[in-house]
């Protein structure tokens, strides 16, 4: 479980806020999207939940650990896939691997039987002994998300892991992910893609400038959609069941954003 | 109303110049920072250092040369001289210029995909490479026309003949070196590697400055005597002038200046310009297409693929204590980058290169300056000189005080692993002091030996060493945990641009230059210094213990890459 308490944060450079005041409970046992446009605060907010940035105000607990008090506990504690997977160019996949191991000190047989495992289930197993900069993007995700899942984390925590993953190896994370939170785990993942968030998550959040605007399950945000769709009266129902479905949440999502843009009376 | 536009060929040109000259002028509003306007200032004060520095030393040859010829009535020797060695610089830098200029040819490449023939493509890499090296061109018969202009009083169309075959000087050297590496590149895979170029460039770009070092060096040393000088161009009179029939543009170039016949001046002047821009010219043409297919195929990369076995997995992946993994992937990261490899570790190999090539190219007169101040080498110089050498040598690697700036691509990675902070620092030490240990062993017993230094004395100077040496990486490491540089595009960003790496290399050479001079000044008995820069080295690096695993975790827990 993760839970962060009135996390707000200023970068004293630009002077931009880029998180204000958020307040969010991650469960065990769900898959849970973060989701906002560009920009909007998501990587910050990652990064503040997983020690790289600290915030301004707020607190940050890992299955109950508070992660400014008790740092290394905390951090045990998940496994993260940042959004970024150039770091580390000039290794080689498998000193990587090890490297990432070592620190959370995996035991040898132990590593190198969960390395071989999923390499084998995201295609890697050939090049494992390549450098790290010879390897494509979608490469270089797929081995950030074996290094995330070597130590056996309880939390798993992913800044956009689907972008430039093959159709295989999205699928094979997004059965991963299901097969985490149904072990019991928690799996919580950024996006700004709809209709990912839409066919993989039990709960959502939605971000926009740094503030949480929305909340909930799906249920929840059609029921929203369904009671904006009545207030407008844009006979939505009228259409086909499933199409209205995927293109109102996409819809919904959109003018989620714009209200929250618009400027206070 | 029609809005003027740049040509297509003339922003390609500007983009390239842009690109490889990263200057940023700044305007009025960027100049009320005092910070912008210190940086200005800088980078004004050390152009004109660079530019004062490379000027007198060409003009102390060329005043020498002049003088030594005079009485013999071959003055003018100066001026082909002057050309010869212009010719041989421009041709030496042109060539590691467009070597090095191939290593962002992955970003050239989408130039591929805009409406540019491939001869354009190549003319505008050539025209990026001639705005580098005509400076140099300009730079040394530029000084050469001063001298001799002051000293001779030639006619006025003298300077405008040297003027515009500078301007043809470039051109010949530029057009070879591309004829020369397109072909090259295109029939080697491994040359079209980024990396592959970066070693390359950095080792013949090594070689050249090492080699430009020792002509710099055994010049001044002849310049001095003057009989020297005059028996050796007399000897050599007939290889210089060979040298210069042999390469068309310097002996268009001896043509245009020493002929009495304006016509046959201002022939030789065309025709030397004419020559340049018709290789050039040539070389773009029959080369274009071969650049473009470089540039298309440029960095291709292929992943080593290979199934491992039970075997080889169980070999592979096997268990490190943490800070064994740390320092290994410091080293590793460090070694395996090119800019930072030769501007760090090697840095240990070169600066020793370096001086014995100073000395071997100054011989007799590095001989004698050892031998004159070898009577004030007693008392505490006698372990001072080494123990300072090798504190020098263990600091100039970079590697303390640029350890967290280079690490800001992967610092919020690193920060999110369960880590100690100070087991992140102590690695980052680590990692130097290996260095170090490298640096204290050339520098302090390579120093002893030379200085034939007593083996006490060696044993002094290795204890100053080794407690100076880290109490001067820990100072960097503290520079750079405090103030590193964390937003930065390109790898050498982080090191070689980096202030802080200035401040420390600068900074040792000051405390190492003044602890001596205390030394020097003040009457005492031999080793009271050993004792009290000893104590002084301990108690740093005591206090920049307590400073860097105190005060460092919190600063790391800040940092914001």
């Amino acid at each position: 479980m993760i839970e962060l308490r009135n996390i707000s944060k200023t970068y004293a450079r630009s002077g931009t806020k880029a998180v204000d005041s958020l307040t969010l409970r991650i469960p065990d046992g769900v898959i849970y999207g973060f989701l906002g446009p560009n920009g909007a605060g998501k990587t910050t907010t990652i990064r503040i939940m997983t020690g790289a940035i600290a915030a301004d105000t707020g607190s940050v607990l890992i299955d109950g650990i508070d992660l400014d008090k008790n740092p290394i506990d905390a951090k045990r504690r998940f496994g993260l896939v940042p959004d970024t997977p150039d770091m580390f160019s000039r290794l080689r996949a498998y000193e990587y691997l090890n490297f990432v191991a070592d620190v959370y000190r995996v035991p040898s047989a132990e590593r190198a039987s969960a390395i071989e495992k999923l390499a084998a289930r995201f295609e890697l197993s050939d090049v494992l002994k390549s450098p790290i900069g010879s390897m494509s993007r979608g490469m270089r995700m797929k081995l950030n998300l074996i290094a995330s899942l070597i130590p056996a984390p309880h939390n798993w925590i992913l800044d956009e892991p689907i972008v430039g993953l093959d159709p295989h190896s999205a699928f094979a994370l997004k059965e991963l992910m299901r097969k985490h939170a149904a072990a019991g785990g928690t799996v919580f993942f950024s996006t700004h893609v709809m209709e990912v968030a839409e066919r993989l998550c039990d709960e959502l959040a939605i971000i926009n400038r740094g503030k949480l605007i929305f909340t909930g399950n799906l249920e929840a945000l059609r029921e929203l959609r369904e009671s904006r769709g009545a207030k407008a009266g844009t006979g939505e129902a009228n259409a086909p069941a499933a199409e209205a479905s995927e293109e109102s949440l996409e819809a919904l999502f959109l003018a989620l954003v714009e209200d929250s843009e618009e400027p206070m009376p | 109303m029609s809005e003027r536009t740049m040509s297509p060929f003339m922003a390609l040109l500007v983009i390239n110049l842009k690109s490889v000259f990263s200057f940023h002028v700044p305007d009025k509003k960027e100049l009320a920072s005092p910070r912008a306007l210190l940086k200005t200032f800088g980078w004004i004060v050390l152009a004109i250092f660079l530019l004062a520095d490379f000027g007198a030393l060409f003009a102390m040859m060329d005043i020498g040369i002049y003088d030594a010829l005079e009485p013999l009535g071959m003055q003018s020797l100066m001026l082909l001289y002057a050309t010869v060695t212009s010719s041989v610089l421009v041709f030496l830098f042109a060539f590691i210029t467009a070597l090095s200029l191939f290593s962002s040819a992955q970003y050239e490449a989408l130039f591929l995909t805009m409406p540019f023939k491939p001869t354009s493509l190549l003319i505008g890499r050539m025209a990026t490479v001639y705005a580098i090296e005509a400076p140099m061109a300009f730079l040394v018969m530029g000084i050469a026309s001063a001298v001799y202009g002051i000293k001779g009083h030639p006619r006025l169309d003298f300077y405008f003949y040297m003027l515009f075959n500078a301007l043809a000087m470039p051109l010949a050297p530029l057009a070879i070196s591309y004829a020369v590496l397109v072909p090259l590149m295109s029939a080697s895979r491994w040359l079209r590697r980024k990396n592959a170029l970066l070693y390359i460039g950095g080792f013949v770009g090594l070689a050249i400055a090492l080699g430009f070092n020792y002509y710099l060096q055994t010049m001044l040393a002849r310049v001095k005597d003057p009989a020297l000088l005059q028996k050796m161009f007399v000897q050599n009179q007939l290889n210089i002038a060979k040298l210069a029939d042999w390469w068309p543009p310097a002996w268009l170039t001896m043509q245009a200046i020493i002929k009495s016949s304006a016509l046959a001046a201002i022939a030789a002047t065309l025709a030397n310009l004419g020559l340049g821009v018709a290789l050039a010219a040539a070389v773009a043409f029959l080369f274009g297409r071969k650049y473009a297919r470089i540039l298309a195929s440029f960095g291709e990369t292929h992943a080593v693929k290979g199934r491992l076995n039970q075997v080889q997995i169980g070999s592979l992946f096997r268990a490190h204590p943490v800070f064994f993994s740390l320092v290994q992937r410091e080293l590793r990261l460090m070694n395996r980058e090119p800019v930072y490899l030769l501007n760090g570790p090697f840095v240990i190999l070169l600066l020793p290169v370096i001086f014995a090539l100073t000395f071997i190219a100054q011989g007799d007169e590095m001989r004698n300056a050892v031998a004159q101040i070898r009577p004030y080498l007693t008392g505490p110089a006698e372990y001072l000189i080494p123990a300072g050498l090798g504190i020098f040598l263990a600091t100039a690697t970079s590697i303390a005080c640029t350890a967290f700036s280079r690490d800001a691509k992967s610092l919020s990675f690193l920060k999110s692993l369960p880590l100690k902070p100070h087991h992140i620092i102590a690695a980052k030490l680590a990692h130097a002091l290996i260095f170090a240990v490298l640096g204290i062993a050339l520098g302090t017993v390579g120093g002893a030996i030379m200085l034939r230094t007593d083996a006490l004395d060696t044993i002094v100077a290795l204890l100053l060493s080794i407690f100076g040496a880290l109490a001067l990486n820990m100072a960097g490491l503290v520079l750079d945990t405090f103030w590193p540089r964390l937003s930065w595009e390109n790898p050498m960003s982080a090191l070689k641009r980096n202030p802080n790496a200035m401040i420390a290399i600068l900074g040792s050479m000051g405390l190492i230059a003044g602890l001596g001079a205390l030394a020097a000044s003040l009457p005492s008995a031999k080793y009271t210094f050993a004792v009290l820069y000893g104590t002084a080295f301990v108690a740093a690096c005591v206090s920049l213990g307590l400073l860097l695993f105190r005060a460092g975790p919190k600063k790391l827990r800040q940092m914001e890459p």
